[in-house]
């Protein structure tokens, strides 16, 4: 094995938890998520070679992963209903998983698949002008998407107080 | 609801998906393989290039 496979499998393995979340905020079945996964990596290792350092190797795997699995979404969607994910977890066992993940899960289910993206990047910890940068849009339009996703949660989950009370 | 609360949430969730680690045999499995395909669809395009330059070749002849 070389070693520019070598540091590709370190580097995957370094941001496995992340690339696994990100396949299972998109995807409900064990077979889409794989599929998924097996997508994203081939997108990374094509991609490998034009990563310059520039920004973080996070950062990178971010943009690669998110664009691969938004245009896989659009092109399945396409071709086949694609079943809703609602009721699923992004988590790997229930016996894992706290009111907190739970709830998580619920919020980001009920968004549109870029504003997923969105939501996922603000919880990274990134700033509207690099959200704009990783999904190829204007930060004037993110800043916009969010105000309006965050109004639409606080509505929709004021509503359902009770319900995510009970979680 | 502050989506801010859900910062710590999303690191542990991160973390839970993480626990399994991948196999280095899974991840050569999915890189060699399309290396693989796109080696075949090299090959098959050569192959059909080949063919095509012998055909015009002899039809001109001809």
């Amino acid at each position: 094995m070389g070693l520019k496979k070598q540091r590709f499998i370190q580097i995957i393995n370094a941001n496995r938890g992340a690339i696994k979340s990100l396949c299972k905020v998109y995807y409900s079945s064990n077979e889409d998520q794989k599929d998924a996964f097996q997508d994203v990596i081939l997108q990374l290792w094509k991609s490998f070679d034009t990563f310059r350092g520039e920004s973080e190797i996070s950062t990178w795997i971010y943009r690669v992963s998110l664009n691969t699995i938004l245009t896989k979404v659009k092109r399945d969607r396409r071709s086949v209903t694609v079943e809703p994910i609602h009721g699923t977890h992004l988590y790997v066992s229930e016996a894992k998983a706290d009111d907190n993940i739970e709830l998580l899960s619920i919020v980001i289910q009920s968004l549109k698949d870029i504003d997923k993206a969105i939501v996922v990047l603000y919880l990274e910890g990134y700033q509207n002008k690099e959200i704009a940068e990783i999904l190829k849009m204007t930060p004037t339009n993110i800043a916009t998407r969010f105000n309006r996703l965050k109004s639409q949660l606080r509505i929709k989950f004021n509503k359902k107080s009770y319900a995510t009370k009970q979680l | 609801m502050q989506l801010n609360n859900f910062k710590s949430t999303w690191k542990q969730l991160k973390l839970l998906n993480a626990m399994q680690r991948i196999e280095s045999k899974e991840i050569l499995a999915i890189i060699e393989n399309a290396e693989n395909v796109n080696k075949t669809k090299s090959q098959r395009a050569m192959v059909n290039l080949i063919i095509f330059i012998a055909l015009t070749i002899c039809c001109q002849s001809g």
